[in-house]
C-alpha cells in the first residue's frame, strides 16, 4: 500500500510542478525517478523512446510505464497489482490538473468578454502560430537529421524519410486527408521500406 | 449537471469521452501535434468550437500545471460540460495510450525484437514531422492576413526556435502584451 501511495505522490508532484508540458517535464520526471531508485538513467532514455514512438503524451506514458515497472518489481510480479500500479501512475499525473483546469475554466467562462480578455486572445492567436512554427521546425530537424543543427549543413537527409515527410506535408497543406490517414500511411512506408 | 456553456444542446459525455478517445489513439509527438486532430474531429465533425478558440484553449492549456494534450482536452471537456466533462475528456484522451503502454510493459522484451514494429516506428516521425509542417504553414497563411498576426507569429517562432525561450515566457509575454494594449486603448478613450 505504501508504494503505491509514494508513486501517486512521485507523479502528482510532477503533474504540478511542470508547466509548459513537453520538454520541460523530462528533468522533473527525471530526477523524481532516478533519485527514489526506480529507474537508471539508461532506463528512462528507453521509456522516453518507448513513450515518444506509442501515442499519447509523454509524461501521462512515462507515469503508465513506470507505475506498472514499480509495482511489478515491489510486489513479486503480481500482474493485476502492476496494472493497479499503472493506473495510479496515470491518473495521479494527470490529478493536478483537474483542480485547476476547472478553477480557471470558471473564471474564463465567467470573464471571457472582457475587453482586456479579447485582447490578450487577439495576441495569444497568432502566437500559437509562432509556437507550431518551431515545435515543426523542431521535429522536422529531429526526424532527419536527428538532433543537431550541425548535421543539417553537413549530410543530406535520408531520401526515404525526407519522401514521407514531404508527403505528409502536401497532403496536410493542400489537401483535406485526414491527419489519422497520413500518420498510418508513414508507418506503412516505415514497414515497406524497412526503415530503421 | 451543467446546462451547455456555449448555449447549443448539451453534449453527452461519452460523445466527449470518445471523441477523446479517437484523439489520443493517434496523437504522436506530443501536445504540438494534438492540434491538426483536434481541428478534424472537434472543430469540423463535432462543431463544439471555432478553430480560434481551440487555439486558445491551446495557448491557455500551456500556463495551467500539467500534461499540454490533457489540459486542452479539460479546457474543451470543461467548456462543453463542466467538471464531468474535463473527467471525461481526460479519460478519453489517456485511455487508448494506457492500454499501448501497457501491452508494451507486459511484453517488453518481444515488442523490442520486432523489426516490422521499428519499420512502422521509423516511418511515423517524418510522417509527424511532414504533417506538423502542413499545419504550421496553413496556421501562418490564416495569421498572415493581418499585419499583427504575421509579426506577432514570427517574433513567437523567432523567440522559441531561434533564442530558445521557452513557450510559456512567450505567451505570458503574449499576456502582458494584450494587456497593455487594452491599458494603451482605455487610457487614449478617457
Amino acid at each position: 500500500m505504501n508504494l503505491f501511495f509514494k508513486l501517486a505522490y512521485a507523479f502528482f508532484k510532477i503533474g504540478l510542478l511542470t508547466v509548459g508540458g513537453g520538454l520541460a517535464m523530462i528533468p522533473i520526471i527525471q530526477h523524481e525517478m532516478v533519485s527514489r531508485g526506480w529507474l537508471d538513467n539508461r532506463q528512462f532514455l528507453d521509456i522516453l523512446g518507448i513513450a515518444q514512438m506509442t501515442p499519447g503524451a509523454m509524461s501521462v506514458n512515462t507515469a503508465t510505464f513506470v507505475g506498472y515497472r514499480v509495482i511489478a518489481d515491489g510486489c513479486s510480479g503480481s500482474l493485476a497489482l502492476a496494472v493497479v500500479g499503472a493506473l495510479v501512475g496515470t491518473l495521479a499525473v494527470c490529478a493536478p490538473s483537474l483542480v485547476c483546469v476547472n478553477l480557471f475554466g470558471a473564471f474564463w467562462n465567467r470573464n471571457r468578454n472582457h475587453p482586456c480578455m479579447l485582447r490578450i486572445f487577439d495576441v495569444l492567436r497568432p502566437l500559437v502560430t509562432g509556437l507550431v512554427i518551431t515545435a515543426a521546425g523542431l521535429l522536422v530537424l529531429h526526424a532527419l537529421w536527428g538532433d543537431s543543427f550541425r548535421a543539417m549543413t553537413e549530410r543530406l537527409p535520408d531520401v526515404r524519410m525526407a519522401a514521407i515527410a514531404l508527403a505528409a506535408f502536401a497532403l496536410t497543406a493542400f489537401s483535406k486527408v485526414s491527419p489519422v490517414y497520413i500518420l498510418l500511411g508513414g508507418a506503412c512506408a516505415g514497414m515497406v521500406l524497412g526503415l530503421m | 449537471m451543467d446546462v451547455g456553456l456555449t448555449g447549443q444542446p448539451t453534449v453527452r459525455l461519452s460523445q466527449i469521452f470518445v471523441s477523446f478517445t479517437k484523439i489520443g489513439a493517434v496523437l504522436f509527438g506530443g501536445g504540438y501535434a494534438m492540434l491538426p486532430l483536434l481541428e478534424r474531429e472537434v472543430v469540423n465533425r463535432r462543431k463544439w468550437c471555432r478553430f480560434e478558440e481551440m487555439a486558445d484553449y491551446y495557448a491557455m492549456a500551456q500556463l495551467v500545471p500539467g500534461v499540454v494534450a490533457v489540459n486542452t482536452a479539460m479546457l474543451i471537456g470543461h467548456q462543453l460540460r463542466g467538471f464531468w466533462g474535463t473527467v471525461a475528456a481526460t479519460l478519453g484522451v489517456v485511455a487508448a495510450p494506457f492500454f499501448v503502454i501497457l501491452a508494451y510493459a507486459v511484453a517488453f522484451d518481444q515488442m523490442r525484437e520486432s523489426q516490422l514494429l521499428a519499420g512502422a516506428m521509423a516511418g511515423l516521425r517524418p510522417a509527424v514531422a511532414g504533417l506538423m509542417l502542413g499545419v504550421a504553414y496553413t496556421m501562418f497563411m490564416r495569421s498572415r492576413k493581418t499585419k499583427l498576426g504575421a509579426g506577432v507569429a514570427l517574433t513567437a517562432a523567432f523567440l522559441t526556435l531561434g533564442c530558445g525561450v521557452s513557450a510559456v515566457t512567450v505567451i505570458l509575454l503574449g499576456v502582458l502584451a494584450g494587456a497593455g494594449w487594452f491599458a494603451a486603448e482605455t487610457w487614449r478613450r478617457s
